[in-house]
């Protein structure tokens, strides 16, 4: 029984939505990151299932004309309604050896303005790391509250395997259905 | 990540907790295709079970019973086989059951009782048919016990298997040879690539 399952994880670099509240960018800014919504989605020939997490944290600093943000979401936080499944995501994902899916931004502080965001990203996931250079950030409104969303997607091949193949690639436009998210960012004067 | 709230150790795994999940997972794979395979014996065990019913006359002749015994025999032992994959698999945290998994657990409730006791009264009954006897008593209820554990085994797989969703995908159209290379369908790699 030969399956293949997709893994594919949205993240939100929603630190980066509070950051374009700014009206003014001091020298030195801090972000924190007050909710967000994360969302995997599975592909099965049976089955399609989306997980979703609410409990990632981030934070951001702009400093000097550069801005880093970092998020992390624990691999266990994924809900997607059935134990048992939550279970088996977070063994074929290594998510007790890994515990935390981070995602790190680093982008100009002139770039902030900008309506569909260019930066830089490192994504660690199941003891892997991909870098993605210059991926775009479209802006999203909703709420009142701007923000930004990204899809990066990680494919896992044959759960047989105790050891699974787990590729990322940035893959905006195969899921398009799946980049919705809600943030509500914070400012903190650091 | 210490920033955020994370201390060192959480962001380190733990290679104990990951061994069992792959142990809990492994087990519960053989687990799933032992039951659905067990599925064809029981369902055999059912229609056998139809022939088996004696007629009038002819108490001396026991082939088609012999014939179900046997096919019941198979599926309750690969049914004890799938059962002890499912008890034997590692626990991994203590959270409630939610979702599919829940009725499937609770589904146990009918079916295992119903293994046990139709192989009783299966007994019973080939030993009341054999002295000459009509079957009566509790043995009576063979059939119905064992109609209904197959139905809640139904059931049970069921559970852990809806909602089915079957999709198909439409057939690419035939591309030009050059465009097959930027085709998003392609296996997913390391190369990072500028999201539109």
């Amino acid at each position: 029984m030969n399956r293949i399952t997709t893994l594919s994880l949205c993240l939100t670099n929603s630190l980066l939505a509070g950051a374009l509240c700014a009206q003014q960018p001091a020298p030195a800014t801090n972000w924190a990151l007050d909710s967000s919504t994360l969302t995997y989605h599975m592909s099965h020939p049976v089955h399609e299932v989306d997980g979703t997490s609410h409990v990632a944290k981030g934070k951001g600093v702009c400093k000097d004309g550069q801005c880093d943000f970092l998020l992390a979401v624990p691999v266990k936080s994924f809900d997607s309604g059935d134990t048992n499944r939550d279970l088996h995501m977070l063994q074929v994902t290594r998510g007790a050896q890994f515990p935390y899916v981070t995602v790190r931004l680093h982008l100009p502080e002139s770039a902030l303005a900008s309506p569909s965001l260019i930066c830089d990203i490192e994504v660690q996931f199941a003891g892997q790391t991909a870098h993605y250079s210059h991926s775009a950030f479209p802006a999203v409104h909703g709420r009142g509250q701007p923000s930004h969303y990204g899809v990066c997607s990680g494919h896992s091949h044959g759960l047989q395997d105790r050891s699974p193949n787990v590729s990322l690639s940035t893959n905006q436009e195969r899921h398009p259905r799946e980049s919705r998210h809600e943030v509500a960012p914070r400012e903190v004067k650091g | 990540m210490e920033d955020l709230g994370i201390t060192q150790t959480q962001v380190h795994g733990d290679d104990r907790t990951q061994a069992l999940l792959d142990k809990r997972s492994h087990m519960l794979k053989v687990h799933t295709r032992l039951g659905l395979i067990t599925a064809v014996p029981i369902l055999a065990a059912c229609i056998s079970g139809a022939g088996a019913v004696p007629d009038r006359g002819t108490y001396g002749s026991t082939t088609s019973r012999d014939v179900h015994v046997g096919i019941a025999g198979l599926a309750i032992g690969m049914y004890g086989l799938t059962a002890y994959y499912a008890a034997a698999a590692p626990r991994v945290g203590n959270a409630p059951a939610r979702g599919g998994i829940k009725l499937h657990k609770y589904l146990i409730y009918i079916h295992a009782p119903g293994m046990i006791l139709t192989p009783i009264l299966g007994a019973m009954a080939f030993n009341q048919d054999n002295s000459g006897q009509k079957v009566h008593g509790i043995a009576s209820a063979h059939q119905a016990v064992a109609l209904t554990t197959a139905i809640a085994y139904g059931a049970s797989i069921l559970a852990v298997s809806y909602p089915i969703h079957i999709h198909f995908h439409k057939a690419p159209a035939a591309a030009p040879a050059s465009s097959v290379a930027d085709n998003d369908s392609a296996s997913p790699s390391l190369t990072p690539r500028e999201a539109k």
